[in-house]
């Protein structure tokens, strides 16, 4: 089927409201304030609380792993790209390098659209290690199950770990580089 | 309004120079650290079978970083030098007493002057000579400098062919 047959991914159940979406929220009630005089002290609480709402807006690195669960989930290969930095490095399950974000897309598309398809991915434990303030370590098991043959046939479930390696550039984190092996049990 | 205009420019321009400056004057000449930095990389993949061919993994696990994180080709997780030395002093005084290996790097790029990430490509044998158990390997491979010297913060292996003699959980057994 490609390179990238039996390559596993993740899955999320549903898009959980992440930080991001409720900084948001707050201020676009903003825009719904009529008067001057409220506006003027809620503006000085929105700038008091800028810090904290800087903060609340920056997803860490084990946020990627949410994404990757989402777009895997929604076998959205666009979303799933966009997780990427362009020149990052992907190392299937079958030890299959893909370079780039072009690329990892490309390859995730055909594997959402076929044996993908109905599949989905669960993280069963993440562990985030920064190397570096802008540099970080992820590794999260996961679960796959549906995922199909070329005649349709609905596989057994299978188990792995991914590492990612996330770097954090103008306030976004995004994966640089990410490998996944499948869970052998010893003969 | 000029005025205000002019110092803005010097200013900004003043600022500019006291920051070019300081970068200069603290970061080492880029090609310069890069070359010395890929020639001492470059050693990684040797000293890493070297020391799995003689089956010293004391001299292997100091190749890690105190807290590195292993993922090895049969999915296991291992978190910090202990770990990986004790988990790796099993297998080579076992089943891997008779294994070895030769590993050279794929590729490598740098994140900043102090981490760089490659692959290196791996390939096991055996000492019989059976080559059903010869394996080729990839590992994504993270590098952080400590103390001027260059180690492994993280480390991910998969083979190529799948895992010898092991099945997935899935398998029938």
């Amino acid at each position: 089927m490609g390179q990238f047959e039996g390559s596993g991914s993740s899955i999320l159940t549903a898009a959980r409201p992440t930080r991001t979406v409720e900084g948001l929220a707050t201020a676009g009630g903003v825009t719904m304030i009529k008067s001057i005089w409220t506006i003027v002290p809620l503006g000085v609480l929105f700038s008091l609380n800028l810090p904290a709402s800087s903060a609340a807006q920056t997803l860490g690195p084990d946020a990627l792993v949410d994404g990757f669960l989402r777009a895997f989930n929604t076998h959205d290969a666009k979303a799933f790209g966009s997780l990427f930095t362009e020149d990052a490095d992907w190392v299937s399950v079958a030890g299959i390098r893909v370079k780039g974000r072009a690329g990892i897309q490309a390859e995730h598309e055909k594997a959402f659209t076929t044996f993908f398809k109905s599949a989905t991915l669960a993280s069963t434990g993440t562990t985030v290690r920064l190397v570096r303030p802008d540099v970080a370590v992820v590794h999260f098991n996961w679960e796959l199950t549906g995922q199909v043959d070329k005649e349709g046939k609905v596989a057994a479930p299978r188990r792995g770990v991914i590492t990612i390696v996330a770097t954090k550039e103008e306030d976004q984190w995004r994966i640089t580089a990410g490998q996944n092996t499948n869970t052998f049990v010893p003969p | 309004m000029k005025r205000t205009t002019a110092i803005s420019i010097l200013a900004f321009v003043g600022l500019s120079s006291f920051t070019f400056d300081y970068a200069i004057g603290q970061t080492p000449e880029p090609t310069k650290w890069r070359a010395k930095d890929e020639q001492t990389i470059q050693k990684v993949p040797d000293d890493f079978s070297g020391a799995w061919n003689r089956h010293d993994m004391k001299a292997y696990s100091d190749l890690f970083t105190e807290d590195a994180d292993v993922v090895v080709i049969n999915g296991k997780h291992m978190k910090g030098r202990n770990e990986i030395f004790t988990y790796h002093d099993g297998l080579h005084k076992g089943v891997f007493k008779e294994r070895t290996l030769t590993a050279r790097w794929k590729d490598l790029r740098f994140i900043g002057a102090d981490v760089a990430i490659g692959h290196i490509a791996f390939a096991g044998r055996s000492s019989s000579g059976d080559e059903r158990r010869n394996t080729t390997a990839l590992a994504t491979v993270v590098l952080v400098k400590q103390q001027g010297r260059w180690l492994i913060a993280a480390f991910h292996n998969t083979l190529l062919s799948g895992h010898p003699g092991g099945r997935l959980p899935s398998d029938p057994k």
